[in-house]
């Protein structure tokens, strides 16, 4: 009832309602049931009713059958449809039928996996039956890791604990890899880019284990909703997968509201703060009486719309311990207790990172507000997914920010109601992310001649490993042979070995996170704000030699943005298509980037805050690229001054595009343009990875260059600004007056929309 | 490896364009087929021979000691547990391996095995030609431990017997599992309280009195063995195997040692007394573990050698006193330390525990505590942990004592 009286008083108001792009209800979903599968055990069917669960939805039932079935599965769930159940009920029926049997779980972080295994002793407890479930991970006590690797029947673990704990010490697993029937790995849409990549070659190893001990696990993948979780979960495992998509979990009706604040400047195209409208906006839902979760995109933003509400609220209402903050690095304890005063209904408002984002259960409300757009489709959904409850009216407002991407969407509700477009890209032969899994793949278990891993030269590596002495032939094997552990050289999370460390002086020296070496010059430049997990530091200095930075957190209202000199070389064409009168291509490139200068950048408002020098080394860079070519004779009509900063608004432009695409970060990404790039002389864009080698998104852009290309056409012909603004080209001054308009132009030549566009 | 892309693949082209099949080693190494059936052809060690085993040939170097030594047991058996039957056959064991970071890469290549044997003592140590030949290795040498009264090792409970494990595993083959004794742990309880470490290198030094001329550093053995695999240079091998032979020799005159010190504490250094009379009590002989605790604490009043530990020693003694019954001698002890000012927190603390619950006499235990909580305020350094403790009992106390000295003030008023 009173979700309905907020929504009116929202909408009542003609600025809210007139700057709305979407008004549209999700229609109420009624729950679908099938039974539990057949041979379902007694003891189990009791277990699940003791928790109030008497039947299943379609899609647990389906995936629970086929995973019982020995069928590989990749089970897609939407938030809270009980996907859990897909993966516990036939591992846990497969442990009562043979006690001796035994499960991996895999998840991307410790956080989650705590989690679960929660959710997981809760539902053993019911069962009453000695299954032993455990979470082995870098916090493990030592002196329980013993009693964990002899007598866990689930063991639930991360790919880096999997990549340096586990499979280079299998020996001591004996148990588990013996009798190991199932591997769950779930948010799988969370392995795509270079940790993918990894994770796949983990995997490679993990079944390379398993052969040696004689076991052939079925394996069990649960994603949120991406475009190819099959095509995702078979490229991770190397094996086929049977796709289950057919949620039947219910869900009450809920109202979808795209919320564009007003243009303020429209020259500049500057936008009222998206913060404080998404502050407004909660109030009215919290004044309500409707519970709200609030998602910012920083910690920064979670801070202010925190402490906006709680005072606003306690002036009018006296209340302000029920607003509750919620960021990273919450202890399961206090999550427990934020849930528990949602459900007694103590706590009125949650303001959240997206740290409630990924599969974390701490229940559902009936408002949520995105403040900007979380990165990708996905992530909106799941945070969208926040407010609903099975039964009853839900509502979720999205208030776009000033950003290009959240400019795209709010102008295109009908792209992100449609088939969720985003892709999860891996290349598990990327070259060195395999070279280096091959080694510890060698330390494991001798590799036998003519054994394949992956697509790689697998023989010619080795001679490489066997000329640098880290392998030896002897018999019918190759055998490791160096005093080094080679899984401890290898980070899953990023690219290489020559990795610069970034250390928290503030925090006795703890190390907060690494960058590669080609990245670090612009985003670790001393003075550099580096956001790390919504939280911003400052870097006070950066010692090039030892690849260490040295950061402390701040709270500050800028970014900043390195100016990188930039040249590119096409080493290789692999594929070129003709567009029109432009061409598209994909192939090898060569990145030199020299960093000259920073600028210090207000958060919104985009206003220069100051700048400074970088004196770093020139960084190169070995990667593929998709790129646009423009001939001479097009690139004519158009003055040469006009064309440079066009060149660079398509840049940016297309380069924004490929992350809503692509499921990326921006930082996955660079973008460069030549008004004559030297293998031919004529104007060129190119959009490369930012990975060595490149982990597959550039090929995906070359397959799907013309839905980019007419999507950052869009994005620019729907912008209200005059010639060029931070949300889509760039701002005027830096594209140039006329940059905009070259730019719209050729990207309809572009994308073969020149007929359409006239 | 290194991580740039460009080099990789220059490097994979250059060798997809080197002729390869059939293509002779650089080094002349014969390509063995199987199981290392190809014995004849291999290079070997110096001074070593190739013995047959079900699963193909491996290298051994054989040699015979004369011992003249004691082969009493007696002592260490009482003190160990170990039937003297298993104690009068040891086989003494040390392994050199291609790493120290463990994990499934890392293979053992020699194995130093030693025996009683006739007047004598046997050697054998088991190297490693090629990896192939692992199979026979862990086989010949699984023959050994299958004929041990007792595994004697030095680190091996951690390091020696767990490697050899996973390359049983890896290798799908099985032995017995004699009883095992470790000396690292036995030298740790003993000479702890005298020597930095309990390196091997340092007991043979400081104990043994054996010094060793032109020895290999562990550190450098691994790359040795890479570059006999390599480059087959029989030569880099020599110091490995003596390096091996030292450690498994020295290993049976510290048992020899262990023994003789077990037996009798006479003439022994104060230190080594302590760290003996420590590891009886540890092994639950706790009246010789008091004599010898009272005949250290007696003899050494001075401090001397033992002055260090004189405070760790007296608290032994008194604890020990103390759960034998003898708390009146264990306070005596305590006091002592508490007014001498050796080690006087912990002591103040059993110090009180002993007045409150065997003395019966709060108010004197309250007393201690008191002082000794007055002195940790402006000690140099403190320590939160006695702090803690001394603040917890202070409280209790003085709530025992308010609840006590009411009625009392109640009556006389
Ligand atoms: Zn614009």
């Amino acid at each position: 009832m009173s979700i309905e009286l907020a929504l009116d008083r929202l909408l009542v108001q003609d600025e809210f309602r007139r700057h709305l792009t979407l008004d549209h209800t999700v229609p109420a979903r009624p729950a679908r049931y099938a039974g539990f599968p057949g041979a379902l055990d007694p003891r189990l069917a009791e277990a699940l009713a003791a928790r109030g669960i008497s039947r299943l939805y379609t899609h647990q039932a389906e995936a629970a059958a086929l995973a019982l079935a020995g069928k590989d599965v990749v089970v897609v769930t939407p938030t809270a449809s009980g996907k859990t159940a897909c993966y516990n009920l036939p591992v846990l029926q497969a442990m009562l039928r043979d006690p001796e049997t035994r499960a991996l779980y895999l998840f991307p972080t410790k956080a989650l996996a705590q989690d679960q295994l929660a959710e997981l002793h809760g539902l053993v407890g019911a069962l009453k039956v000695d299954l032993k479930t455990y979470t082995y991970d870098g916090d493990t006590p030592v002196s329980a890791r013993q009693a964990i690797r002899q007598a866990g029947h689930i063991v639930v673990t991360n790919p880096d604990m999997l990549h340096t704990g586990v499979l280079p010490h299998h020996t001591r697993w004996v148990k588990l890899f013996a009798n190991l029937r199932y591997v769950v790995i779930d948010e799988l849409h969370a392995y795509r880019g270079v940790f993918g990549s990894h994770l796949a070659n983990v995997l490679r190893r993990l079944w390379r284990v398993c052969a040696f001990y004689d076991s052939h696990p079925v394996v069990i993948c649960c994603s949120a909703t991406i475009a190819n979780p099959k095509e995702l979960a078979e490229r991770l495992t190397g094996r086929p997968i049977t796709l289950v998509d057919d949620n039947g979990a219910p869900a009450g009706p809920k109202r979808l509201l795209f919320y564009n604040p007003p243009v303020i400047n429209r020259e500049l195209g500057i936008r009222r703060s998206s913060t404080l409208e998404s502050q407004r906006i909660a109030e009215t839902f919290l004044r309500a009486g409707v519970q709200t979760i609030v998602f910012g995109r920083t910690r920064l933003q979670v801070e202010i719309l925190l402490s906006y509400l709680q005072q606003s609220l306690a002036n009018r209402l006296g209340q302000s311990g029920t607003i509750r903050g919620y960021r990273g690095g919450y202890l399961p304890l206090q999550r427990r207790e934020i849930e528990h005063g949602l459900r007694d209904g103590s706590v009125r408002g949650v303001v959240s990172t997206n740290a409630l984002e990924l599969g974390i259960d701490i229940g559902h409300l009936d408002a949520a507000v995105l403040c900007g757009y979380p990165g990708t489709i996905a992530s909106a959904w799941q945070q969208i997914g926040r407010a609903g409850r099975r039964r009853g009216a839900a509502a979720a407002v999205y208030v776009a920010s000033s950003s290009p991407l959240d400019q795209y969407l709010v102008n295109h509700p009908e792209y992100f109601l449609g088939r969720d477009p985003e892709q999860g890209l891996i290349d598990p032969d990327n070259l060195l992310i395999l070279s280096a899994h091959l080694q510890a793949a060698t330390f494991e278990l001798p590799l036998s001649n003519g054994e394949a891993f992956g697509q790689a030269p697998v023989a010619e590596l080795l001679r490489i490993l066997e000329e640098d002495g880290a392998v030896h032939q002897a018999g019918d094997a190759w055998h490791w042979s160096a005093d080094a552990f080679p899984a401890e050289g290898v980070s899953l999370r990023s690219a290489n070995a020559d990795n610069v460390v970034i250390v928290d002086v503030t925090r006795g020296a703890r190390v907060v996170g690494e960058m590669d070496q080609f990245s670090a010059p612009t985003f670790l430049h001393e003075e550099a704000i580096y956001l790390h997990e919504g939280a911003q530091y400052h870097v006070d200095r950066l010692d090039w030699e030892e690849k260490k930075a040295y950061v402390r957190p701040v709270k500050v209202d800028y970014y900043t943005d390195a100016n990188l000199a930039v040249s590119i070389k096409v080493l290789e064409t692999f594929a070129s298509r003709p567009a029109e009168q432009l061409t598209v291509h994909h192939g090898e490139v060569r990145v030199t980037a020299l960093p000259t200068i920073f600028k210090k950048i207000r958060f919104h408002t985009h206003e220069n805050v100051g700048s400074g020098p970088i004196s770093l080394p020139e960084q190169q860079l070995h990667t593929t690229a998709f790129w646009l070519e423009i001939p001479a004779e097009v690139a004519r009509q158009f003055p040469r001054p006009a064309m440079q900063g066009a060149l660079q608004g398509v840049a940016n432009v297309v380069s924004q595009v490929s992350c809503l695409f692509l499921m990326c970060d921006a930082r996955d990404l660079g973008a460069y343009s030549e008004t004559r790039a030297p293998h031919t002389g004529t104007p060129a864009v190119f959009v490369y990875e930012r990975y060595p080698g490149g982990v597959g998104m550039s090929a995906r852009l070359f397959e799907t260059s013309t839905a980019v290309i007419v999507a950052a056409h869009d994005l620019v012909l729907s912008c209200g600004c005059e010639s060029g603004c931070p949300s889509c080209v760039g701002p005027a001054l830096e594209v140039g007056e006329e940059g905009k308009a070259v730019a719209l132009r050729l990207l309809e030549l572009a994308a073969l929309v020149t007929a359409a566009a006239q | 490896m290194t991580a740039d892309l460009v080099a990789l693949r220059e490097r994979i082209a250059a060798i997809t364009a080197r002729p390869r099949a059939g293509a002779p080693s650089p080094f002349g190494f014969p390509s063995p087929s199987g199981g290392g059936q190809g014995g004849g052809s291999r290079r070997l060690p110096p001074n070593c021979t190739e013995e047959a085993t079900p699963f193909g040939t491996v290298a051994v170097r054989r040699e015979w000691f004369p011992d003249d030594g004691s082969q009493e047991v007696g002592a260490l058996s009482t003190c160990l547990g170990f039937a003297p039957d298993e104690l009068r056959r040891p086989l003494f064991l040390d392994t050199e391996t291609t790493g120290l970071s463990g994990g499934t890469g890392t293979v053992a290549f020699l194995v130093g095995l030693a025996w009683r044997e006739g007047d004598g003592l046997a050697l054998a140590q088991y190297f490693l030609c090629d990896f192939d030949q692992e199979q026979a290795l862990l086989w010949a040498v699984g023959q050994c431990i299958s004929q041990a009264g007792v595994l004697v090792s030095y680190n091996g409970r951690s390091f020696d017997w767990p490697l050899l494990q996973t390359r049983l595993v890896l290798q799908r083959a099985r032995w017995p599992s004699p009883p095992h004794l470790d000396l690292l742990t036995l030298a740790r309880r003993i000479f702890r309280p005298r020597l930095p470490d309990c390196a091997l290198q340092t007991i043979e030094q400081s104990v043994l009195d054996l010094h060793r001329a032109d020895d290999l550093p562990g550190s450098l053995i691994p790359s040795r063995y890479f570059a006999w695999l390599r480059q087959g240079d029989p030569r880099v091998l020599g110091p490995v195997f003596d390096h091996n032979q030292q450690d498994v020799l020295s290993m049976v005159v510290l048992l020899a040692r262990f023994e003789a010190l077990l037996g009798s504490s006479n003439e022994m250094h104060p230190l080594d007394r302590f760290g003996r009379a420590r590891f009886l009590e540890a092994r639950g002989f706790q009246v010789e573990a008091i004599r010898e605790y009272q005949h250290l604490w007696r003899e050494h009043q001075a401090g001397g050698a033992l002055r260090a530990t004189r405070g760790a020693l007296g608290l032994r003694l008194a604890r020990l006193l103390r759960r034998e019954g003898r708390w009146q001698e264990a306070r005596l002890v305590l006091e002592e330390c508490w007014h001498t000012q050796t080690y006087p927190y912990p002591a103040a603390i059993e110090l009180a525990k002993l007045l409150e619950h065997q003395a019966r006499d709060p108010a004197a235990a309250r007393r201690i505590v008191s002082e000794a909580l007055r002195l940790l305020a402006v000690a140099v350094v403190s320590n939160a942990q006695w702090r803690a403790d001394l603040e917890r009992r202070q409280q209790r106390l003085e709530r025992r004592l308010g609840r006590n000295e009411s009625p009392g003030l109640a009556l006389t008023g």
